[in-house]
């Protein structure tokens, strides 16, 4: 590029301007895309450039109301109960699959001690605690994750005060070539909150965010379902449950 | 237009509550923000049925994304003018590679933008529009085409009759100058 402007521009600010507005092509653009993975200044000089032309936008395109139907197909696509991917995390189906873990079988295969665990707590709805219960300051959760359906797949949870997760393999292993996949699942009218994947090795720890940490809490659910590598696509969960537990105070 | 609709802290809020699936912060965002990215859609597409069509695949979009938000460092309204823009022009040039989500941008390890960093991002963009004022009409538009109706350099050098390497050279003054006055 002999005409690029070089005296007082950094190279990389033309080009994020430039890719900002979508003017680069090709072998241009690779090779930018490629640069942004690597190079925080070139990544934030583009976000100081989309903010610019956003503003740009937002101050000159009029707002225009959309018809009402609009918002109607958004929802039905999103929470209608035929276009609902996680329909497998129903309630019900989720307790039974809870009940069926009281199984002699499941209990020998995990090795662990399970007090206070299989208790589900009978119909959905008000008698179940809520989760968004306040957990006393120094307390942690735990829970033992037991195989579904001969899954085989056995873990223990741990939720320390400051929210850290550590997810331990007691029984079973990863499925090559697939993800598994933890959910904290807090009742009916709220989907499944993705907390991570699980690595291959026996322990992962997770972070999850303040705003999810906070929605841990006594009577809450742990869930690993089968998923795509790299995660539910969706953001929900797609495939079938490997494990479950109801979270306990230590 | 309401005064809350730009509101920074409200909007941050809503998008922290979509990451966590509620439903109602969806609808209330949809209500501050559809109005603004449907004009925005339209703008790009000119065809209603298509900005309507688009308009909800950003709704999507922003649902399915609304955990990722946070990384981008970005102002909400920023978010989500440039969701629907990008989307918008990805529809109009359906032939092309789409647009990297900004999300996808940020680079795995990077903390983001600093907050001052973002602050001051943000009082620039208030200025742009003074700081387009001060570039010849011509320049200006021809910004406004790349970022609006997704016009190439070529189309460019074809609308305003000038080759397309002065083209190329006359665009990348306009933004030197612009981020010239941006940060005076």
């Amino acid at each position: 590029m002999t005409d690029r402007p070089e005296d007082q521009m950094p190279d990389f600010e033309s080009l994020a301007a430039e890719y900002a507005l979508g003017l680069l092509d090709g072998q241009e653009r690779s090779a930018f895309e490629a640069m942004l993975r690597r190079d925080l200044a070139a990544a934030s000089a583009l976000a100081d450039w989309q903010a610019r032309f956003a503003a740009m936008a937002e101050a000159e395109v009029e707002a225009v109301a959309p018809p009402a139907r609009i918002e109607t197909a958004i929802e039905a696509a999103l929470f209608s109960e035929a276009g609902r991917p996680a329909s497998i995390w129903d309630r019900v189906a989720f307790w039974r699959g809870v009940s069926a873990l009281s199984s002699a079988v499941a209990v020998a295969a995990i090795g662990f001690a399970l007090l206070p665990l299989v208790n589900p707590p009978g119909p959905v709805g008000p008698t179940t605690p809520p989760p968004d219960a306040a957990i006393p300051p120094g307390t942690i959760l735990m829970t033992h994750l037991l195989p579904v359906e001969g899954s085989g797949l056995g873990l223990a949870l741990f939720r320390q005060p400051n929210g850290t997760l550590q997810v331990r393999r007691v029984a079973g292993g990863p499925t090559p070539g697939r993800a598994q996949q933890v959910w904290l699942v807090l009742g009916d009218d709220t989907p499944p909150i993705s907390l991570g994947l699980l690595g291959d090795e026996p322990q992962t720890t997770l972070d999850p965010a303040p705003e999810i940490s906070a929605r841990f809490g006594v009577g809450a659910a742990v869930a690993i379902s089968d998923e795509p590598a790299g995660g539910s696509p969706t953001g929900a969960p797609t495939g079938p449950i490997l494990a479950v537990g109801e979270l306990v105070a230590l | 237009m309401r005064a809350d609709m730009t509101d920074h802290s409200h909007l941050e809020e809503l998008i922290a509550r979509i990451a966590l699936r509620d439903r109602a912060a969806f609808s209330a965002l949809y209500r501050a923000t559809s109005a603004k990215l449907f004009g925005i859609c339209l703008r790009v597409l000119v065809d209603r049925a298509k900005a309507e069509e688009a308009l909800q695949e950003v709704f999507l979009k922003i649902w399915n994304r609304a955990d990722r938000y946070r990384v981008t460092g970005h102002s909400p309204m920023t978010w989500l003018i440039t969701v629907a823009r990008n989307h918008s022009i990805d529809r109009l040039r359906a032939e092309g590679p789409p647009t990297l989500d900004l999300d996808d941008v940020a680079p795995m390890a990077a903390p983001g933008p600093s907050p001052e960093a973002s602050a001051i991002a943000a009082g620039e963009a208030r200025r742009i529009g003074a700081c387009l004022d001060e570039l010849p009409e011509a320049r200006a538009n021809a910004v406004r085409g790349a970022y609006l109706d997704g016009q190439s350099y070529k189309d460019l050098a074809e609308l305003h009759g000038v080759p397309l390497n002065t083209m190329k050279t006359w665009l990348r003054r306009s933004l030197l100058s612009l981020k010239e006055c941006l940060s005076r």
